[in-house]
Formats: structure tokens, C-alpha cells, sequence
């Protein structure tokens, strides 16, 4: 936030003097009301540092401000320019003065001043902050009028100003904390064991937890189906989750569970600017805090690390990211300085301690003005267009030649939003004395992370174990926390290894994990005369923040879902990433297709709009055939399943689509403004990495792997472990099942141990949980694992059975799972017999069964091939699972206030394994888009700082806010599943799509077509202020 | 507790058993039952009091621990998601979140579960509004509250059943 | 993200937090529910050393009715204020208790502090402001009562002097054929209200005797303007007066744009919220029973 002032008055001191008195910072600063104490800068003779007590109301803090005179034109010009920091935000401000000679013998004082207000201080505060300040500004100005009255006033004031005690500030204030707690001992020499005593509780007395059967969780009853349709399928089965039975008890384990012991902590110095190049950094007084173990700066890190490796090809592959800034910061919330302190707490004292000198550069914030490259970000780089493709299929020049109707389409721009995990990031990590990290996390994508921290921290991927446990929500975001995690890891060997803790406050979440923001260019549509889209052509730029982090990747991903559900085939679209100074974009549920498919659904709802369409029909038109499924786009991508046409019929039948309709008539006559709107939308799910190439050819991911193994215990008990890393998703209840129908054994008795541990060595190169995949991917696994066990299985209890194994079938007998005989069940070896045999009563079994060890893993490797780098063409996800989405809007015409009147959401997700947690999956994704739809939007101030830095500001949607929903479920088998099951986890933001639409179709009577995803009404209020329907140019 | 000083002494009962923990006044009571008590069920979300993972009942009041001091709670009394099982025996909150599919990643789960607690033990027939409105301050990012709703329904009809 | 070290005092008395607040000046700071205090504790922004929690202390938790007058005492809940039969007495009141945050705020969160705290967007501030509400304070050199007037000075800032807190909020109750009514427009519960209206008439039969409206969130203090009240004053108070009241006042307002909203967008939503709070004064000047609560995003 920038803000200017001026003003002047008179004051009975003659010039020269009270220009003397002006550029002598000794005696003008002590006159101002806010003075607290003062000092010369060492390094700089012009600087001195000035302290001021700034506040509003009770609430007040101390600013360090750097001042230096410049342009000093005695007597007649001066100028202070200084910056300083004050409650977690920064400031620069120039103040300068023109004096003359006043009539009375005195002198008139023109001052001016500009200041900029950076930070988390801005959100906090909201829009009242410039008031406040401007009356800040008075107060000074009173005073030093008043001071100024005459010679002998100004001594008198200065005098009692500098005698004035100074009021104690932090650092004082925290020493005296710690003196006062030791008493008048001299201070501990070791800082750690001085803060290891405050933080240490009296010896423990109590059990840790009230329960005194800690550690054996009693299962929440029976867990078998609430709904069953009497399958003997579990697959299918409404059944509640086994996760359940230590989470509804609080006794799930996340990152921030593992406390007490001897953990440290690490948190960061984070940066109040957008842009700034930094200049100093002074962590003495930090480091001086007892309890404070290290501090690491940007250029420390770097020096015993290795820059984490880029996705993306020359010149973006030049970027050099240590997680940590190094000469300059690119993004507010940007860490700067790593403390190690014996408690979070003293962390975040620490952090008040450090001083950082900037020098702001000027913010690129607009993707357009990033593609100038008038101001770049990364000087290694050399420009901020991170990637730039072109993808062009059929043809399109044909097709506009030939079209009936075309339409030129303006700006259109998606926002940029989170779906924040209410668990933020977190890390705890130690190293071992041989050289290995352990490190227990909540990342997303374990797999390639484990990678990615090897070359970073110079070790071996084996040297790595990495292990998540439950984690609290994800939706994509955590996929890239790993330079956090790494940051962890570099923090405990700093320290010899000792145990850290990383968690991430919610304000530094905000501040640093955004999904993608897109904006669409030069929008051109082809239609022939029935109003069936044959070609678009348009130029895209997403914009990928300040560093690239999984990025360029979305860059390609959107292009699995590249005509949405549509039968276009020709497209051309130029596309292009760039870096701004916003943070970093991420995953973020939908990631890179949703904002793809809502500039579809915009194309085919104005085109619809201008055409005089209905929304259905003109969907109906162009919609892709159920006949024509399994359907190949222009692109390659191979659409499995689903009958769009049937279920948008049905979404219309549960939301009441023509008593709807007669309800808008009659609404419309009463002048109210109410819009009915459909979103179609596809989640694409089992990704194929192998479409990063179009990125960047170099790359050597294709394909996609996940993991999942079993072994029979020794006392027969069946244990799964999977690579996988959920984080609500229900895949132990999941995998159960579907072992379970494979072994014929119940879900209960399979245990299927949570979360990824490299140490299971059950996990591949691109083990996780992202991209709508566990379906297919993690679940193939296990049916692949549960088929080769099985067949382990039979093989040894055919030889023990003296029975062939088709005669044999696995069930539950007197003593647990067993193997039997089918005709003569009693014949009959059990799981614990048998594991006996495989792995310790060995000498009883023949020589050719000694291979089988009951212990199996099976990596899932989907059907994909290579794609076509050159033309772009390849198929880029195994499984498309469609959702049809539709909202009734009414926007008020005094507030421009949205509201949704009914929404209905009819999903196809394939073969459900269990229609419970799908649905939960729908009901989420749906919420998240109606979130972002109506009320979450990450804002920013014209100098980049992001007005919405805390919970409070951002207000994501809770309970009051979201409609009730009408919910139905089709199913179309996927042919490419061994189960016919669908990934649907990110459900294709069809919110953000059908809102927007309902809002156009609300609007659209005056002149309004819907360009912005975010339909806040201050937003709608701008619209229906400037109607933009003239942006939509038809040519015949 | 004792008079002022830069340590203070607490007797915080939770869950029916006594606690007495000499810490710094700073320390949050979220911080005192997860660090201090290893009592980690109860969770923490936000820095702004928006969240409600903290939340748990003090003195029977539904409270974010986020936003309390353990030296507030000196002399009182804390429930939190350990307390909600009593004799083995699940509380129908439990029970129906689980039936209902009211949670997913389980971390907004505890303090949604006790400030339904705390609104069913004030009005054991809420509306759907009542619901919606009696868990306004917790945030939950997985189920898009259309379970979490059903099952607070579900456990009120239960209760008032048994 | 935790709280600064301070040092934290508990009197048992009033008289002992006076003298811990005389003590200590600038450095103390006073907490009756912590609710306001704790957050901008937590997020560093302010410079609190000395804590003296009034939580505990006796006889200033009570809604009742006194001479006349519903008398709140200063450490009493937003959720007791709410739920009190005393405050039904003025609808506004209990309108603004019960719409404050969320449960879990409104279980710890006193009157006293809303309304000591300032802020232009809280509830408290802007609804007492409403009526003629008098504020007991008590202090080194004994109590005295300050107008709500005179008490909020400005953004942030009250007319407290160093060493005194606010101990009872006293409002007349109102004449027979008065309704009043509270209602803001948020985005969620636990955020701050976008902005806010609160208004008091007195009806004489179809005719307004006197009415007061206020508006929160509105500007740096609550607006008030005279020329619109006296557009509903000696009128039949329809959607015709009420509009025009709307009009007046919100052109005397000046809502920042920020986060929450643009500036056209809260100037828009602030004449609906007066049209509201003027519907529902009026109906509950005739006795009837009128749903509250605030409009959410």
C-alpha cells in the first residue's frame, strides 16, 4: 500500500535555524510524539537508526526505522529516506522538506512525504489502515509545529524527550524474561541448555493419555455395511472406514503430534515484500536469545546443499532454488533467515530479532506484464516466461474459413484461491549417526519427493526414510512442500542431528501456497450454422508465482482434458507460464484442468448466450457421444467412459430444471435477476508423467507406477502396506475391500497400515497421493499383490493338502484364514501354518516351493505409451470421470450479493469399491469450488502484499455458507480399470464452472457476460457498473 | 497458582483426571494439552481463532484452546476428544460421524465433534439451520459439511432416543 | 503462532487491577476474555509485557434489570448477554451478543472488551452506540459514567485514562412502542462483519417519534447522521422513509475498500442492512416477534 502526503505550515524560528534543527536527526526526531530511542548506524556515518512507537489503540509495537538525510541544500531542501519494519511488516518512506522565509521572521515549512506499507499488517488491519496512518501523520506534524514555536520550546521538548526513560523493547524485554527466570546467576553459558530448562515440565506424573488401554484402539463396532445390497462383493459396499476407529478418538498421529522428547524447532524470517533485493542480513541478536540453537541464512544453506532440480527445460532450468532466499526475494512470505530454537515459541521470538536489510524492486504482479519481461525475477533465468508451447491439432484456419458464426472473446481470468488443509505442511526430522535422515512429513507426492531431497541434500535416496502417518487434508497442496521438508532435514544436521520440528502456521500457509491463476487471451470461437463449436483458437498464460515449484508441469496437464466434453477438433492454443512476484503456485484440487474446463464452459455459455441457445441444448449440440466412447481428442487423450447427454438430463430432473425455468420467467418479469447455469466437467485421473516432456523433452518421467505389498504375518495375520499417502481418502477401508474380495476374506480382518514409509520399501518412483489416482492406481496394486499372494498361497497349501489348487479357495475358518479344500472344507491349513512354512518351519517344504515367501509386492504400471513430443499427442490420463454441475443464482440488484438458490451435482465415477467415500469425495471437491466460486480469493495491494494473510481475512467457506446439495450418482465402467472404477478425487472444479454460468445467465439482460471465476459481489457490482458485453464480437 | 511471576504454577483438571504444570503464562491451552499432557487429539488450524480444530469445552463452555491462555484455565475444567468415550463406550457423535461419513482426513474432526457436543448438550433438537449455525466456527475442508451435518442430526435423534 | 513472554497478573479485586493498571501504564495490558487480545497477542502485533486477566474478578459478570435500566456487567459473555431474558428487554442488544463470531467466541468474549477494543468493525461499538448507552468506568480516582458518545474516541482509541476499565454498560430500557435491531453482513462467522447497522425507533402509532441509526464497519468511527434520522422522524416509516434515511446516511459514510469488500459494494450492502434493521425496528415497535441474526455471504 503506497500513500502520499504534503501540507506546510509556519513556525517563528528563522530559516537557517530551523533547518538546522530539521536535518539534524538528534534533535528532530526526539520532538516527535512516537519517539522512543535512537542510535548512529555504525557502517553509515548519514544513517542513524531511530526507534518510534507506532500503534492503533492498545495495540502498539516498535518500529526500527533506518533514516539517512539526503539531497541536504542548506537552507533550503532536505529529505529523509528510511525503511524499517513494525509488527511483522516493512515500510519505506521518503519525507522531504522546502522551506522560505516567513513573513513574521520566521520560516514556512512545505513538507511532503510518500510511504509503502508492506505485509501481513495490511490484511490485519483491512482498509482502515490509511486512515489511521494519515492521523499519524497529523500527530507529527502537530507536534513539530508545536515544537517549533520557538527556540527555546524546541530545546525544552528535546531535552525532555531524551530524558524520558525509554520504554523496554523486545530484546530487552526477553533478556530480562530470562535473567528473571535464573535469577541473578550470570546467564547460562550454553543459550540451549538455558532454554531447555524453561520449557521443561516438572517430572510427569499422570499417563500421558487418560486412556489406560493406550495403543489398543477398540474397533467402533462392527464395520461391515450399513447399506449392503446382499453382494458378496465387498467391492460396491457402503462400509465404514476403518481409519475412523482412531480418528473420531483424536487419536490420529499427524506431523504435529510427535511432541516432547528432545525436539528442536525450525521456523523462518519470511519476507515482507514482493520484490526486493536483499542487502543485509544481521542475525546477532537473534542467535544472542538463549534457547536460540542456529540460525541459517540463504547463502548457508546453499553452501551445503544443491539446488533442487527444475521440471521445466532451458532457460527455465537455470533457476537456482534452495528453498531459502538468496540475494533476492520474489514473493512475500518468501523465508529468508532458518532459526533452530529449543521451542516454537522462542522461534518466533527469535524471528523478531533479526534484521534484514531490502532494497524493493519493482512488483510484477499481471501475467501480461510478466510476459514483457520488463522486470525479471530471476536474473539466472533471463525471462519470466517459464514455458511457452504451442498445441495445435486439426485445422483450424479450415475450420474459421468454413464457420457460420465467429465470436471474439476479451480477457477472461481465473483466480487465484487454496483449498487449505485445515493441517498445515510440517516436517520432523533427525539423522542418524551412519549418514541417514529420518523424516516424518505430510507431503503428497512421497515418490518423487524422496528424489528430489537426495539430490538436494547430497545424499543417496536410500539414505533417505521417509514416512508420513495420517495427514490432516492435502487437496493437491502438500505435493509441494518438499523444500520445506528438505529445509528440515538441512536444519538438523546443522545441529548434529538432533531431532527437528517444522510446522507451518496457517498466515505463512496462506502466504505460500496458492493454486494457479490463468488468464485466457484473444479468444477466437468457429461455429457452423447449428451452433456446434468446430474450432477455437485462443492464447493462454498461467502464472506460476515467484519460483517453480512442480512447475512448468501444469503447463502440460490441462491438455489432458484439452476440448473438455466437447467434439471440437480443431484447437489452437498458445500457451505460455510466467513468474510473477506472487507465491509459488501448487497443486490445488482440479490443478491446471479445472481452469482449463472453465474457459471451455465460458466459450460455450457466451457463444450460447449470443446465439440464443439454451444452455442445455447448446451443450447437448456439442457435447462428445456416449456411442463415440471410448473417444480419442485431437490430442490423443483417450476418453474411457460416460454418457454426458444422460447425465446432464439427470442433473436437470434433480434440480427441477423446468420449474426452474418457469420460476426465472416469472422472477425476470418481477425485474429480479436470476440465473440457472450448467458446468460439465471430466476429473482426469492415473496421470501419464510422461506428457512432461512436452515441457521439457529431456525429462525421463512416462508412465506412471504405484506400489502395494502383502505379507501373511507369523502369526498369520495379513498386513498391506501401500505407497500411497492419503490424507482422507479412506485407503485402508478401500484396499481392504478389494483384497478382501480377492482373498474371500472380511475387510476387518486385513490390516492395511496407513501412510508411506520408504522403510517398508513398498513404494516406487511416483508413489503418492495426487491427480485422482488411488482408484486405479493403488488399488491395481493391491489386486495385483492380493492375485500373487493368493497364488503363493494355494501353491504351498496344495502341497500341504496333498489337493490340487483348483479344489482349493481361501475363507475364514475355526482358527482364522486358512486355505481348504472346497469339497471337504475340514481339510483345511490355516494363514499361520502356512506362514510358519514359508518362513521359519522351512525344512518341511520341498526345494520347489522354497521361492514363496508370502511376502509380495506388486508394482501397478498402467497401459500408457510413449507420447509425441514433436505434434503433443499422446494419451495423457487412463480414466475420465465426468460431473454435471448446475446452480440456480440470484444476484441482488442493490448488493450484487450471490446467492445460490439449489445446486444438484450428478457424478459418474466408474465402478464405485465403496459409494460412501465417493460420494464424500463429490461433496468436497463441490465444496471447494462453491468456496472459490463465491467468496475465497487470494487479493493482493498494488505493491504485491497479500491483503487476505490470515484465516480471518481469507474466510473460507463454512457450513453457513454452503447450500444444501441434491446429489445423484451414474456409472460407467472404465474399460482401463481392472475394477471399472474412475479416479474422482478432484472433481473438475465443476462448481467454478456452473456458477459462473448461472451468474451470466442472471446478468446477461444487461449486458453482461461473466470473464472473472470469482463472484464476489464487489466483483458483480463492477460488471453491472461497466457491462462488458461489447468484449464478445461476433463476425459473420 | 502463585502470584506473579515469569513461571506459573496450574491445577487444570481434564477429562476427569488432575493436572498441575508449571509453565510459561504465554503457553495457549492447546499448547498445554498437546505438549504438556500428550493429549494431541486436539488440534491446531488457524492463528486467528477462525478454525475451531481447537476447540474443546471448558468450565461445559465451547471455546477454541487457540484462543485461551492454560493459565485461563487454572482451577477449571477441560473436556476434550479423549473425554467424548466413556466406559468403551463411543459417544453417538462418534458413532454417527463415522456411520455418516462426517469425516474424512479426521483433523477438523475433534473439535467439530466437541462443539456439536456442546450444541446438542444446550438444545438436543437443532434444526438443520441450528446445526449449520451451531458449528459456524469450525472450519472443515474435506466433507463439505453436507455428513458432518447428518450425522450431528443422527447422534441428536440417538441421544434422545436412549 | 504464540504469544511475545509477558508477565501475567491475576488480581482478586478491582480495586487491585486498578493498581496493577496505575502500576504499569503503558505496559499492561488488560484481559477480561482474551479474545480480541490473544489473536493480536499470537500474531506479534502488539507489545504487550504486563497481562492482568480481570477474568475472574467478582460481581461484573450480571445481565439485569435496574432502575430502570438493562445493566450489563462488564465481564459478562456475549453468549450470557445473548441468551439473557433481561436483554430481550432490547432486541438490539441481544441481537448484537448473539451475532457476534461464532459459539466458541461468544462463550469467552466479554462486552466490556468488544467495546474497550474499538474496533470499528465490532459489533459491540457499533450497536451501543445506538441507543443511549452510558458507560461505568472506575479508575484510580473512583468511577465515573461516560456517554458512549464520548467513549469511543476514535479507531482503536477510547476516552479510558490510564488505570481505568470499563465495569458496566447501562442502557435506559426503552418506551413502550420501541423496537430496535442489530445486523451486520459477513462473509463467514469467525470473520469480522463487512459492515453493519443498528437502529432504535419510537413509534407513535404510525408515526416515528425518534429514531436512531447507526452504521458499523462504515468508516473509521460508527456513522450517524442527523438528516437521516429526522427523515424518519414525525414520517410513517415505510420503505419509502427508510430508503431515504438509507440514502442520507450512507452518503455521510466512508466504508475503506478492502479484503472484505470494494467501497460501492459496502455502501450498497449498508443500505439494505439499514432497510432490514429499519423492517425489523418496526415490527418489533408493534410487538411483533421478529426473527435476528445477520446476513452471511
Amino acid at each position: 500500500m503506497e500513500m502520499k502526503f504534503d501540507g506546510n505550515f509556519e513556525v517563528g524560528i528563522p530559516r537557517a535555524e530551523t533547518f538546522a534543527l530539521l536535518s539534524d536527526p538528534n534533535k528532530f526526531m526526539p520532538v516527535l510524539p512516537m519517539y522512543h530511542s535512537m542510535a548512529a548506524k555504525e557502517s553509515e556515518p548519514n544513517t542513524s537508526i531511530v526507534k518510534l512507537k507506532i500503534g492503533i489503540g492498545k495495540v502498539h509495537g516498535i518500529a526500527t526505522t533506518e533514516i539517512a538525510l539526503q539531497d541536504n541544500q542548506a537552507p533550503e531542501k532536505a529529505s529523509y529516506v528510511g525503511k524499517g519494519n513494525v509488527m511483522g511488516g516493512a515500510y519505506n518512506m521518503v519525507v522531504g522538506f522546502n522551506l522560505e522565509d516567513a513573513a513574521n521572521g520566521g520560516t514556512r515549512i512545505n513538507w511532503h512525504g510518500t510511504t509503502q506499507i508492506y505485509g501481513r499488517i495490511l490484511s490485519i488491519a483491512g482498509g482502515g489502515l490509511s486512515g489511521i496512518a494519515e492521523k499519524e501523520i497529523t500527530r507529527v506534524i502537530g507536534s513539530l509545529q508545536d515544537a517549533l514555536a520557538s527556540r527555546e520550546h524546541f530545546e525544552a521538548v528535546v531535552r525532555q524527550a531524551q530524558a524520558a526513560p525509554a520504554a523496554e523493547g523486545l530484546i530487552a524485554r526477553v533478556a530480562r524474561f530470562f535473567r528473571e527466570l535464573f535469577g541473578s546467576a550470570p546467564a547460562p553459558a550454553a543459550p540451549a541448555a538455558a532454554a531447555d530448562a524453561t520449557d521443561t515440565a516438572p517430572a510427569r506424573t499422570e499417563p500421558l493419555r487418560k486412556d489406560p488401554s493406550r495403543g489398543v484402539i477398540a474397533p467402533l463396532g462392527s464395520s461391515i455395511q450399513v447399506d449392503s445390497d446382499g453382494s458378496k462383493q465387498w467391492t460396491g459396499q457402503r462400509l465404514r472406514r476403518k481409519e475412523d476407529e482412531r480418528l473420531v478418538r483424536g487419536l490420529g498421529r499427524y506431523v504435529d503430534d510427535y511432541v516432547g522428547g528432545h525436539i528442536a524447532h525450525v521456523g523462518y524470517v519470511t519476507s515482507p515484500y514482493a520484490h526486493a533485493k536483499i542487502l543485509a542480513i544481521d542475525v546477532s541478536a537473534a542467535e544472542a536469545l538463549p534457547g536460540v540453537i542456529c540460525t541459517l541464512t540463504g547463502k548457508q544453506v546453499a553452501a551445503q546443499t544443491t539446488a533442487f532440480m527444475q521440471i521445466g527445460a532451458e532457460p527455465s532450468a537455470n533457476l537456482k532454488d534452495y528453498g531459502i532466499a538468496q540475494d533476492k526475494v520474489v514473493y512475500p512470505g518468501e523465508p529468508v533467515v532458518l532459526i533452530v530454537a529449543e521451542t516454537a515459541r522462542l522461534v518466533e521470538d527469535a524471528v523478531q530479532l533479526v534484521t534484514v536489510d531490502y532494497e524493493p524492486l519493482p512488483v510484477v504482479l499481471k501475467s501480461e506484464d510478466a510476459a514483457t519481461d520488463a522486470v525479471i525475477l530471476h536474473p539466472e533465468v533471463g525471462t519470466n516466461v517459464s514455458f511457452a508451447g504451442v498445441w495445435d491439432h486439426g485445422d483450424v484456419d479450415k475450420a474459421f474459413a468454413e464457420a457460420a458464426h465467429v465470436f471474439d472473446i476479451g480477457r477472461l481470468h481465473f483466480h487465484r484461491f487454496a483449498s487449505t488443509p485445515i493441517e498445515t505442511s510440517g516436517a520432523v526430522a533427525t539423522w542418524s549417526p551412519r549418514g541417514e535422515v529420518e523424516i516424518v512429513c505430510n507431503n503428497g507426492l512421497p515418490g518423487v519427493t524422496v528424489q528430489m531431497l537426495a539430490a538436494f541434500l547430497n545424499v543417496s535416496t536410500e539414505q533417505i526414510r521417509m514416512k508420513s502417518e495420517d495427514v490432516g487434508g492435502n487437496f493437491g497442496t502438500k505435493t509441494v512442500n518438499h523444500t520445506y521438508i528438505a529445509l528440515a532435514a538441512v536444519a538438523s544436521r546443522a545441529i548434529g542431528g538432533r531431532t527437528v520440528k517444522w510446522v507451518e502456521t496457517r498466515t505463512e500457509n496462506l502466504a505460500c501456497f496458492h493454486g494457479g491463476e490463468r488468464t485466457f487471451l484473444d479468444t477466437k470461437v468457429a461455429l457452423d450454422a447449428d451452433g456446434v463449436i468446430t474450432a477455437i483458437r485462443s492464447r493462454h498464460l498461467d502464472d506460476a508465482g515467484g519460483l517453480l515449484r512442480y512447475e512448468p508441469l501444469g503447463c502440460s496437464i490441462w491438455s489432458q482434458v484439452y476440448p473438455a466434453t466437447y467434439r471440437l477438433r480443431n484447437m489452437h492454443i498458445e500457451f505460455s507460464q510466467v513468474m510473477s512476484n506472487k507465491a509459488p503456485c501448487t497443486p490445488n484440487r482440479g490443478y491446471s484442468r479445472m481452469q482449463h474446463i472453465w474457459f471451455m464452459e465460458r466459450v460455450i455459455d457466451i457463444c450460447a448466450h449470443e446465439l440464443g441457445l439454451p444452455a442445455d441444448e447448446m451443450r447437448a449440440k456439442n457435447y462428445i457421444r456416449a456411442d463415440e466412447m471410448p473417444y480419442t481428442t485431437p490430442n490423443g487423450n483417450i476418453y474411457d467412459s460416460g454418457d454426458y447427454g444422460m447425465m446432464l438430463d439427470k442433473a436437470k430432473e434433480l434440480i427441477g430444471w423446468d420449474e426452474w425455468q418457469r420460476k426465472q420467467t416469472e422472477a425476470r418479469a418481477e425485474g429480479r435477476l436470476l440465473g440457472i447455469g450448467i458446468g460439465s466437467t471430466v476429473d482426469s485421473g492415473t496421470n501419464n508423467f510422461g506428457q512432461v516432456l512436452y515441457v521439457n523433452p529431456h525429462q525421463v518421467f512416462s508412465g506412471n507406477t504405484e506400489a502395494c505389498r502383502i505379507k501373511i504375518g507369523l502369526d498369520g495375520s495379513i498386513v498391506v502396506t501401500l505407497g500411497s499417502s492419503p490424507q482422507g481418502q479412506g485407503h485402508e477401508t478401500t484396499t481392504a475391500m478389494v483384497i478382501a474380495d480377492d482373498l474371500n476374506l472380511p475387510p476387518d480382518m486385513i490390516t492395511v497400515r496407513t501412510g508411506f514409509d520408504s522403510s517398508w520399501n513398498t513404494y516406487s518412483g511416483l508413489s503418492g497421493t495426487i491427480a485422482s489416482q488411488f482408484a486405479v492406481t493403488g488399488l491395481s496394486a493391491a489386486h495385483g499383490a492380493a492375485l500373487k499372494l493368493k497364488a503363493e498361497l494355494l501353491r504351498l497349501a496344495a502341497h500341504t493338502l496333498q489337493a490340487a489348487e483348483d479344489q482349493l479357495e481361501i475363507g475364514v475358518g475355526a482358527m482364522g484364514p486358512e486355505v481348504r479344500v472346497v469339497a471337504e472344507p475340514e481339510r483345511a491349513i490355516n494363514f499361520w501354518m502356512l506362514s510358519n512354512l514359508a518362513n521359519a518351519n522351512i525344512s518341511n517344504v520341498p526345494e520347489s516351493l522354497r521361492d514363496i515367501n508370502l511376502n509380495v509386492m506388486d508394482v501397478y504400471k498402467p497401459p500408457f505409451e510413449p507420447v509425441d513430443v514433436e505434434k503433443k499427442i499422446g494419451n495423457q490420463t487412463l480414466t475420465y470421470a465426468p460431473q454435471i454441475h448446475i446452480a440456480v443464482v440470484e444476484v441482488d440488484r442493490t448488493t450484487c450479493q450471490p446467492k445460490i438458490l439449489d445446486y444438484a451435482v450428478v457424478d459418474d465415477c466408474g465402478v464405485a469399491v465403496n459409494p460412501k467415500i465417493v460420494a464424500g469425495q463429490v461433496h468436497g471437491a463441490t465444496c471447494h469450488g462453491i468456496g472459490a466460486a463465491m467468496q475465497e480469493a487470494f487479493q493482493f495491494d498494488e505493491s504485491g502484499s497479500l491483503i487476505t494473510a490470515t484465516f480471518t481475512d481469507y474466510a473460507p467457506i463454512t457450513a453457513i455458507n454452503m447450500p444444501p446439495l441434491k446429489t445423484a450418482a451414474t456409472s460407467t465402467p472404465s474399460p482401463f480399470s481392472f475394477n471399472g472404477a474412475k479416479g474422482c478425487g478432484e472433481g473438475g472444479g465443476g462448481p467454478l464452472h456452473c456458477i459462473s454460468a448461472a451468474v451470466q445467465d442472471a446478468l446477461h439482460s444487461e449486458g453482461v457476460i461473466v470473464t472473472e471465476s470469482h463472484n464476489s459481489p464487489s466483483i458483480l457490482m463492477e460488471a453491472l457498473r461497466a457491462p462488458n458485453r461489447a468484449q464478445v464480437v461476433a463476425r459473420a | 497458582m502463585r502470584d506473579a511471576t515469569s513461571r506459573v504454577v496450574v491445577d487444570v483438571t481434564v477429562n476427569g483426571l488432575s493436572y498441575q504444570r508449571e509453565i510459561e503464562p504465554r503457553l495457549l491451552l492447546v499448547e498445554f494439552l498437546r505438549e504438556e499432557l500428550g493429549l494431541t487429539g486436539t488440534h491446531i488450524g488457524c492463528d486467528t481463532s477462525y478454525c475451531g480444530a481447537c476447540t474443546v469445552l471448558l468450565n461445559g463452555k465451547v471455546v477454541k484452546s487457540c484462543t485461551v491462555l492454560a493459565v485461563q484455565a487454572d482451577g477449571n475444567r477441560v473436556e476434550t476428544v479423549e473425554g467424548l468415550e466413556s466406559d468403551g463406550k463411543l459417544h453417538p457423535l462418534q458413532s454417527t460421524f463415522s456411520e455418516l461419513h462426517g469425516l474424512q482426513c479426521g483433523y477438523c474432526t475433534p473439535g467439530m465433534l466437541m462443539a456439536a457436543k456442546s450444541l446438542l448438550d444446550g438444545n438436543p433438537s437443532p434444526s438443520e439451520d441450528q446445526i449449520r449455525k451451531g458449528i459456524a466456527g469450525n472450519t472443515c475442508r474435506c466433507t463439505g459439511y453436507v455428513n458432518i451435518v447428518k450425522a450431528i442430526d443422527a447422534a441428536a435423534q440417538q441421544m434422545r432416543e436412549e | 503462532m504464540y504469544p511475545a513472554p509477558f508477565r501475567y497478573h491475576r488480581p482478586a479485586s478491582l480495586e487491585a487491577a486498578i493498581g496493577l493498571l496505575g502500576k504499569f501504564g503503558d505496559e499492561a495490558s488488560i484481559m477480561a476474555g482474551g479474545q480480541s487480545l490473544i489473536p493480536m497477542m499470537k500474531l506479534r502485533m502488539g507489545d504487550a509485557c504486563e497481562v492482568i486477566d480481570i477474568g475472574r474478578l467478582p460481581d461484573l459478570s450480571f445481565v439485569e434489570i435496574r432502575d430502570g435500566m438493562l445493566c450489563i456487567g462488564a465481564l459478562s459473555t456475549h453468549a450470557s448477554i445473548a441468551a439473557s431474558e433481561a436483554a430481550a428487554r432490547i432486541p438490539l442488544v441481544q441481537e448484537a451478543g448473539g451475532g457476534i463470531a461464532d459459539r466458541q467466541i461468544r462463550s469467552m468474549g466479554t462486552i466490556g472488551g468488544g467495546l474497550s477494543v474499538a474496533d470499528p468493525s465490532g459489533c459491540w461499538p457499533t450497536s451501543l452506540r445506538t441507543l443511549k448507552t452510558s458507560v461505568q468506568v472506575r479508575g484510580p480516582a473512583g468511577a465515573r459514567s461516560i456517554a458512549i458518545a464520548d467513549f469511543i474516541q476514535d479507531s482503536y482509541v477510547t476516552t479510558l485514562q490510564p488505570g481505568e476499565l470499563v465495569t458496566e454498560i447501562r442502557i435506559p430500557l426503552p418506551a413502550a412502542n420501541t423496537g430496535s435491531a442489530y445486523v451486520a453482513f459477513k462473509r463467514t462467522a469467525a470473520a469480522y462483519p463487512t459492515v453493519s447497522c443498528g437502529m432504535e425507533l419510537v413509534m407513535d402509532g404510525q408515526t416515528c417519534t425518534s429514531a436512531s441509526i447507526v452504521l458499523g464497519a462504515a468508516g473509521p468511527m460508527a456513522v450517524l447522521c442527523a438528516a437521516a434520522e429526522q427523515a424518519l422522524v414525525g414520517r410513517e416509516v415505510t420503505e419509502t422513509s427508510l430508503g431515504e434515511a438509507a440514502e442520507l446516511i450512507v452518503a455521510a459514510s466512508d466504508p475503506p475498500a478492502d479484503a472484505r469488500g470494494s467501497a460501492a459494494f459496502k455502501r450498497a450492502m449498508l443500505k439494505t442492512l439499514v432497510l432490514e434493521a429499519g423492517r425489523r425496528s418496526l415490527a418489533r415497535s408493534r410487538g411483533e416477534q421478529v426473527k435476528g441474526g445477520h446476513r452471511y455471504a
